[in-house]
């Protein structure tokens, strides 16, 4: 990919999850470089590069935005991947993690192997169903309802 | 049977064939086994690093076309509104399973007498009922005994996993409603159970692997027990025919092996467990002079009557956390409450609603149960009410067989080894699609009766296909079937197939209790028949 490629990338990525007040934008963690070397994202990165004008970098925003939607709205078979490799780099990266973690109380840490702490399952919860008589049909060979 | 080769060769590792072989082992059969996958380490499941989220997307990916692992095969999936879904490795598809595990009800298996549609099975919930309990003590199951929606059955080995904040709130809307519902049953250890097996620390992705063993899967729990008993299990071993004698008889499996080396096993019994879609391929592959369209295919059934259970998905979103990242992510309760046949409601047959718990943060944006996260201005606003607040219901459907919907063998894609992929061509039918409507109806009352604060359903899950049943269909009549009541291909009488292939019809209900229960009885009819099965020469 060559360099005005990478700056599209950039830009891409930035107008498609613009930072806010909690979150980064992907421009400030790097992301373009990330996906570019990802052993499976890099080529959905690529195809997605050719898939937009060489100019883009330098169009203004709303103009950037319209190709990025009609991208989006035929070329469902570049654009879908390559928004499946921009979200799975970025929600994984410890920063927005930090940042999910403080949006939300989940914890910016892998589920093994602490897990996590749920209430036992309390039997008292199925009074009403179990007060039921059999709801299955009976099928004639031998069980019944 | 003579010690000169094996008594049996297995094809496929997974559920179905680590049953069927330790069953046989343990009768003092020689079993082998060929696998074309590996045998998975669970030392180092991604749920240890933080990036697991990635691998769901690439390496665990349940697609093997999406995943593209060297040793899947990819499945022309052009002409099929339901994507595959399976692995390729010892345990087979269950090491991406869900682990939940129903039974099917009675009448699962007669849909021709009572409904008039499809056709009913040669064989009983009854015949089975005790393959299902002995397959819940090896496979371990965390439920409840009592519910009033299925016979009754022995006590469950442990208690039901912890439902959750979400379940909770559903089941008490169930409730409200005056709706059936029950705590799954699991093939997950609530508290340690097995050998060597812990208990669930309610980490999540099952999907990515039990670093535990408190999720069940066949190489945790059939396997170590059938190569105790004497089964022998080759790796890397990739069949692509079953041979056969002049006169039609089987003689063994040809299969490549990890350097691509043609290699052949020779038994006097093959049993075939694939599954319903590695089934029907090498079946279709394996020809000759006296079978031209494939091994044990007179009928050209072999390949037809493909069924999923083509689901509906409704997402509740809430306006507090539920966490249901936490908790094995496809099981806490089920509603069966619109399972059997009403006529009032304009379809035949029915569905079963089973709640999953949500995702982790990727999940959440690139969708699966709510749509994806939109790109852009509100992107992070999106998440933030979505991500940790929602629960699902899937409104699980009864596919009936069509000829049309079936597996064949692709012209244009080949594997690794240059075996031709099969290729999948489904669609759904009108009853279905009403069946789907209904559900999602039912779903949204349900969400809002428990106060959701937006319901989202996607009318059909295409990323689904984790159910692949039918394509060597179970019957009494060999000119409408392809294996009669003990699996035994009718057209060879060495030929066994006991895999989701040979379901009749498909219930509305996760399969694998039944398809292994299926195996487990075919192993004990072959053993009782075992002397009178005519074998090549
Ligand atoms: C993501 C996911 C979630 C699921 N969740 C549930 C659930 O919650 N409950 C439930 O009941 N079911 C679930 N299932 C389905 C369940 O996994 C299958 O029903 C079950 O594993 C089928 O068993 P089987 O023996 O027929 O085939 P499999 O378990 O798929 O095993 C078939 C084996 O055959 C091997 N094979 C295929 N072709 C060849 C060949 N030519 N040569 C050598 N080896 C070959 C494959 O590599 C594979 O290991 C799920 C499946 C997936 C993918
Ligand atoms: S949720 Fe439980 S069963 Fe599932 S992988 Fe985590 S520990 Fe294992």
């Amino acid at each position: 990919m060559t360099s005005i490629d990478r700056t599209s990338l950039a830009v891409l990525l930035d107008r498609m999850i613009p930072g806010d007040a909690d979150f980064p934008p992907p421009s400030r963690i790097e992301l373009a470089d990330a996906m570019v070397t990802h052993e499976r994202f890099g080529a959905m990165a690529e195809a997605m590069i050719a898939a937009l004008p060489a100019d883009f970098s330098t169009r203004p925003k709303e103009a950037q935005i319209a190709v990025v939607e009609s991208v989006e709205r035929e070329k469902a078979a570049v654009f879908d991947p390559f928004v499946v490799a921009l979200y799975s780099l970025y929600y994984v990266h410890p920063t927005v993690l930090a940042a999910v973690e403080r949006a939300s109380g989940y914890a910016a840490r892998a589920p093994q192997p602490e897990g996590y702490a749920l209430k036992r399952f309390d039997p008292a919860i199925v009074a009403v169903p179990a007060s039921r008589g059999p709801q299955y049909r009976d099928a004639g060979t031998g069980s019944s309802s | 049977m003579t010690d000169a080769i094996d008594d049996v060769v297995i094809v496929g590792a997974g559920a179905s064939g680590a049953a069927v072989a330790w069953r046989l082992a343990r009768a003092g059969l020689k079993v082998t086994c060929l696998e074309q996958g590996d045998w998975v380490r669970y030392d180092e499941v991604p749920s240890f690093r933080t990036d697991w989220e990635v691998a769901r997307q690439t390496s665990h990916h349940p697609n093997p076309n999406v995943r593209r692992n060297p040793v899947d095969y990819p499945v022309d999936d052009s002409e099929a509104a339901i994507k595959p879904f399976l692995y390729n490795a010892v345990g087979g598809s269950t090491i991406l399973w869900g682990a939940h595990f129903p039974r099917f009800r009675p009448s699962d298996f007669r849909v021709k007498t009572l409904d008039g549609v499809g056709d009913d099975w040669p064989i009983s919930y009854e015949d089975l009922a005790p393959y299902y309990e002995e397959n819940d003590r090896m496979m371990g199951v965390s439920g409840l005994a009592g519910d009033p929606g299925n016979p009754p059955r022995l006590a469950r080995q442990m208690p039901p996993v912890p439902l959750g904040r979400g379940a909770e709130k559903m089941a008490g809307a169930f409730d409200r409603l005056g709706w059936h519902w029950w705590p799954c049953d699991v093939a997950i250890n609530s508290q340690p159970y097995g050998e060597g097996r812990g208990g669930c620390n309610n980490c999540g992705p099952c999907d990515l692997g039990c670093p535990s063993g408190a999720r069940s899967s066949s190489d945790v729990t059939y396997w170590p027990q059938a190569i105790g008993a004497g089964a022998k299990l080759i790796t890397g071993a990739r069949a692509f025919e079953v041979e056969t004698d002049s006169e039609g008889r089987a003689t063994g499996v040809a299969y490549y092996d990890r350097d691509g080396a043609a290699q052949r096993h020779r038994a006097h019994v093959v049993i075939l467990a694939a599954n319903g879609l590695g089934t029907a391929r090498l079946m279709l592959l394996s020809q000759s002079k006296r079978f031209p369209n494939g091994i044990a295919n007179d009928t050209d059934l072999v390949g037809r009557r493909l069924m999923h259970h083509p689901t509906g998905m409704v997402t509740g979103t809430f306006d507090e956390a539920v966490d249901g990242y936490a908790g094995p992510f496809a099981v806490s309760i089920l509603c069966q409450h619109f399972y059997e046949t009403d006529a009032a409601r304009g379809f035949v047959r029915g569905y079963q609603m089973q709640l999953v718990r949500s995702n982790g943060p990727v999940g959440t944006a690139v969708g699966g149960y709510l749509p994806r996260v939109p790109w852009g201005e509100g992107h992070h606003e999106t998440f933030r009410n979505t991500f940790a607040r929602t629960a699902s219901l899937t409104v699980t459907t009864e596919d009936l067989p069509r000829l049309d919907n079936r597996v064949t063998l692709s012209d244009s894609l080949r594997d690794a080894w240059g075996i031709p992929a099969p290729k999948m061509t489904y669609s759904l039918d009108q009853n279905t699609k009403e069946m789907i409507e209904h559900g999602i109806k039912s779903a949204t009352r349900a969400f809002n009766e428990a106060g959701a604060v937006a319901v989202t359903a996607e009318r059909l899950v295409v990323n689904a296909g984790f159910h692949l049943l039918g394509t060597a269909c179970m019957g009494s009549d060999a000119d409408a079937s392809v294996v009669d009541g003990d699996c035994r291909a009718h057209s060879v009488p060495n030929l066994l197939v006991v895999d989701g292939s040979v379901f009749t019809t498909s219930a509305a209900l996760n399969p694998t209790p039944t398809i292994q229960a299926v195996a487990l009885r075919a192993a004990d009819r072959l053993l009782a028949a075992r002397r009178g099965v005519e074998v090549a020469a």
